[in-house]
């Protein structure tokens, strides 16, 4: 279940990033800062379940053939669901990350047979296998929030009968946690895992951060949960300590929907003409993108000075998708281009390339 | 807790003045640069509430205030130190783009500091909420231990009252607080020593590739000098931004990295990513400035912070000469010059403005010091640039500014008869000589009329393979060269403005001769095409022994307020305390009596390290009375977070 969250906490990357990029460069600061805020937590978020898969002596898999969904894809909110898009900067846009990052509510009758799911009649449309309890063909999780509820407690009942019989669950080696020498961020810091504290610890952060099932605008560190601060967006006001939810007193700023790019929504690379410059830089974005995914794959896997050089990995991602986001399409002057996030997996130059290195490292 | 805009308590003036008519002021601090902000922080850890005067308005300690830099920044079609700072005529600044060549016996008045020559100098510093660390480079070199003895030792400019083993303790507490990324074990040279097992905060940046070529290329370079022999090594500098936190950093605590300022909304800040535009602002403040030393003392809630307010007068009481109050221009706009008159008072006070600044207050309030000193021995480093085109792609523009350079000639027995000096490599390519990379394209375009698809690959280029050695030259003491003032020079609110006189002496001409034949050994172990060029046009022109050259600024201001050991050889004491007004400070550069071949800001921080120590005893040993209330123990709270 912990790969699913690796390829969960992923799924709202390329939807956060194609939205940032597609912000004018030099208008709407506010925006700008709220969704790369929310986009490095994210990124922490990743950290924190590859290291609790880690710990458990599995590795999560970046260059898993469906690793990265195809957009649109569903995502569970309570009893519906609702599509998450690559798309450009929107108020609807906008509106569907309020949905992703909605702190869960629980409802009062949730089937006992599966702890946090429902069962759902369209069970077959969730790509993620995160959505989707274990060896399960109708139920589906509530919500995010209790997918991560059930991490938490089958941690703990694994560990504790492990204990039992005088064993540990916690048996993949330490050197392979990325440590706060690899990762830091203004707010949050990784946690490295070694047992079962420091796993619901770092479960804990992931949860509190993202969907806030607290409740609370600010936790206890003086963090504002991703659900709020998107809503400062839609508010057009900035939260301050002591302010209630949905009644921001902070600064007030105006949202700018006019100064983005028309980003195409879901854009793949077949929208674009042959031989187009669009569909070369679709191409190279999508040929860095999975080489991006592969070094990742490798620093989690021990190898994690290879995050250093991955910062280079990120700049190259943004030229090419800045690329895409700022030419139209030749079809369309009035819609641009934008990354499609399609990976191939029948190269296996890369494939092999990455296990090469794994074992060695 | 909840940062920036929050927890700035900017007051009222009339608010200031009640509480200082109140005697609620344990200290009134002038300036809210690097100086101010640690004299700040460390009194209202301790309890103790001081007010802060601002010249400039103090929005950039939010976000959006902050971004608005950054955006000045990339619409300026000047680059300079300045540009992303707005013009303030209320409180102006020097910008090195005001600066042109000097006719004798002209002063020129273009700028904010009115040039008196001979020669013009085109240093600038930074008027804004915190200071000039807003577009410093955060290269963060600590002083050789010599350089605090140059003239028992070489014969030359002033020694200090005190020895690198004084300050030692306090260069740690200075890394500490800006954060230093640095190898203890690459940085132990020519006498620089460590406390046992003492580790940087944080590892050292990677040196660039273009550092890597020229270290191929230069390293075990021999230079006789004066019956030593000088060989070249390129080493790393130690660096004012984040890079890898030491895990054995405080007995193996580690060390948390300080990112952006009002970090909750923007999650910024973390680790240097390599910007190149280090100077004049870094875009995602991985760099040190000193917001971030002031947003602590703010949270101690025991700051009160009054922007807009630019003093203009230190008045001292007949009797003692101690000071009675600091009279200030309270400004409402920076669009206007109305302005309302105050003042305030406290039990001490002190003047963080910088070495320019606090001396032209000083003098302007008629304090020119029993010594006579106030404002003489101004210092700066003198630059001499060189610059060549390598023989295959070295990377230029990688990387921050400057990640390595050269520090053999720093030291040594030349020093009694020629200036030393340290070497930067610049990962900027020729910027800071010619103006690249947009004087590149100029020429690729009017001279070579390329354009399309062969312009964009020619930059890349003619840009890639740029070298430009910065040779940092020392300057010693000289109390011809100075600031002072004349009713005949105000800015818009009134205030008198600084006047430079400065020149330089055939000490540093001779230092600046020699670095330039180091120069041309360089190039030729290099294989690079040397282009310096040094035009009798260039307004930092002076000829040395039949030779060309020209010199640039390091905005390294410093002496003008020197220590020393009496009233009569010096301004101020060891403490930063004046000999003559007993609880007046001036602290910063300007208490520097030399500065050897290290940028300045390590060792004025460690000095005002050194000073909040003096001052907290003081004030402990003349007041209880405030300490023991409800202040305190919220300050305490705020100390343990």
């Amino acid at each position: 279940m912990l790969d699913a969250a690796v390829q969960l906490e992923h799924a709202t990357i390329p939807p956060y990033l194609t939205a940032l990029y597609s912000i004018k460069t030099e208008t709407n600061p506010e925006a700008s800062a709220i969704i790369r805020a929310v986009l490095v937590e994210e990124m922490l978020h990743i950290t924190l379940a590859a290291n609790v898969l880690n710990a458990l002596g599995k590795h999560p898999d970046f260059e898993a053939q469906d690793f990265v969904p195809s957009y649109p894809t569903y995502l569970p909110d309570g009893e519906s669901e609702f599509l998450v898009s690559i798309d450009k900067f929107s108020s609807t846009t906008l509106d569907t990350f309020l949905q992703i990052e909605r702190p869960s509510k629980r409802g009062p009758q949730l089937d006992s047979e599966l702890k946090g799911c429902v069962k759902r009649s369209n069970h077959h449309v969730f790509e993620l296998k995160a959505v989707k309890p274990l060896k399960s063909s109708t139920y589906s999780f509530y919500s995010i929030g209790d997918f991560y509820e059930a991490i938490r407690e089958g941690i703990e009942y694994l560990e504790d009968q492990a204990n039992r019989k005088g064993e540990t669950i916690f048996i993949g080696d330490p050197r392979f946690q990325v440590s706060n020498r690899y990762y830091y961020s203004g707010g949050g810091e990784v946690v490295e895992v070694f047992d079962k504290t420091t796993a619901l610890n770092a479960l804990e952060l992931i949860i509190e951060q993202g969907e806030g099932h607290t409740h609370q605008i600010f936790n206890e560190q003086g963090e504002l949960s991703h659900y709020y601060r998107f809503q400062q967006l839609k508010l057009g006001q900035y939260y301050q300590t002591g302010d209630s939810p949905g009644h921001p007193t902070g600064q007030k700023f105006e949202v700018d929907y006019k100064n983005v790019y028309p980003v195409k929504c879901n854009p793949k690379v077949a929208d674009f003409p042959e031989d187009s410059e669009l569909k070369q830089a679709a191409l190279q974005f999508n040929e860095n993108y999975q080489a991006f995914l592969t070094t990742i794959n490798r620093a989690f896997r021990g190898g994690q000075e290879d995050l250093i050089g991955a910062v280079c990995g990120m700049f190259r991602l943004k030229e090419c998708a800045s690329q895409l986001i700022r030419n139209p399409l030749p079809s369309n002057p009035l819609m641009n281009g934008g990354p499609t996030f399609e990976m191939r997996y029948d190269s296996i130059s890369v494939k092999a390339k990455s296990i090469k290195t794994w074992e060695t490292a | 807790m909840n940062d920036s805009i929050s927890t700035l308590q900017q007051i009222t003036l009339e608010q200031a003045i009640e509480r200082s008519n109140k005697s609620e002021y344990h200290a009134c601090i002038v300036g809210s640069g690097i100086s101010g902000a640690i004299l700040a922080k460390q009194l209202t850890q301790k309890g103790y509430r001081v007010l802060i005067l601002e010249a400039a308005p103090a929005k950039d300690m939010t976000y959006t205030g902050f971004k608005e830099y950054v955006s000045n920044y990339y619409r300026n079609p000047s680059k300079d130190n300045n540009a992303p700072y707005p013009e303030n005529p209320n409180a102006p600044m020097p910008r090195s783009t005001d600066v042109s060549k000097l006719t004798p016996g002209v002063d020129d008045t273009k700028g904010y500091m009115v040039q008196r020559g001979p020669l013009a100098l085109d240093s600038t510093y930074t008027r804004v909420t915190g200071g000039t660390t807003m577009h410093w480079e955060a290269k963060i070199l600590r002083m050789l231990p010599e350089d605090f003895a140059i003239k028992s030792t070489y014969g030359v400019g002033l020694d200090w009252p005190i020895s690198y083993d004084d300050l030692m303790p306090y260069y740690r507490l200075a890394e500490r607080e800006i954060g230093v990324s640095a190898n203890v074990e690459e940085q132990g040279f020519y006498g620089i020593k460590y406390e046992e097992n003492y580790v940087y905060p944080m590892y050292g940046l990677p040196p660039s590739y273009l550092d890597k070529i020229v270290g191929k290329g230069i390293d075990g370079a021999e230079f006789e000098l004066y019956g030593e022999t000088h060989t070249v090594t390129v080493r790393p500098f130690p660096q004012g931004r984040n890079g890898i936190p030491n895990e054995r950093y405080d007995n193996g605590s580690g060390f948390k990295p300080v990112g952006a300022i009002s970090s909750h909304q923007v999650e910024q800040g973390g680790r240097c990513q390599g910007n190149n535009n280090c100077v004049p602002i870094c875009p995602v403040q991985a760099k040190y400035d000193a917001r971030k030393t002031l947003l602590d003392a703010l949270r101690t809630g025991l700051v009160d912070f009054l922007p807009q307010a630019v003093a203009s007068k230190v008045v001292v009481n007949r009797d003692d000469h101690s000071v009675k109050h600091i009279e200030f221009k309270h400004y409402s706009s920076t669009e206007r010059s109305e302005f309302t008159l105050a003042k305030v008072s406290a039990d001490k006070y002190i003047l963080a403005t910088n070495a320019i600044e606090n001396a032209r207050l000083m003098l302007a309030s008629g304090l020119p010091s029993s010594s006579g000193l106030m404002g003489k021995n101004l210092m700066d480093h003198t630059y001499l640039l060189a610059w060549g085109l390598l023989p295959e792609a070295a990377g230029t523009m990688r990387g921050t500014k400057c990640t390595s350079g050269v520090a053999d000639f720093r030291y040594g027995r030349s020093r009694a008869k020629q200036a030393p000096f340290g070497i930067d490599i610049h990962n900027d390519g020729w910027g800071w000589a010619t103006g690249s990379p947009f004087t590149d394209i100029e020429t690729l375009v009017d001279e070579q009329n390329r354009f399309g698809k062969e312009l964009r690959k020619s930059v890349v280029d003619r840009i890639s393979n740029q070298l430009l050695f910065a040779y940092m030259v020392e300057q010693v003491a000289d109390e011809s060269n100075r600031v002072t003032v004349d009713p005949e020079y105000k800015d818009a609110l009134g205030n008198m403005r600084p006047i430079i006189n400065y020149n330089l002496s055939d000490y540093s001409k001779a230092g600046i001769a020699y670095s330039r034949e180091t120069s041309k050994v360089f190039f030729q172990r290099l294989g690079a095409e040397d282009f310096s060029s040094y035009s009798p046009l260039d307004y930092g022109y002076f000829n040395y022994q039949g030779e060309n050259y020209y010199f640039r600024g390091g905005n390294h201001f410093s002496g003008t307020h020197v220590m020393g050991t009496s009233a009569d050889n010096s301004v101020v004491d060891e403490h930063q305390r004046s000999w003559d007004h007993p609880n007046l400070y001036l602290v910063g550069s300007g208490s520097m009596p030399s500065i050897g071949t290290s940028n300045t800001t390590l060792t004025l921080a460690a000095l005002c390290f050194k000073t909040s120590e003096y001052i907290l005893d003081e004030i402990s040993k003349q007041s209880v009375k405030i300490v023991s209330n409800s202040d305190f123990r919220l300050a305490k709270e705020a100390g343990h977070e």
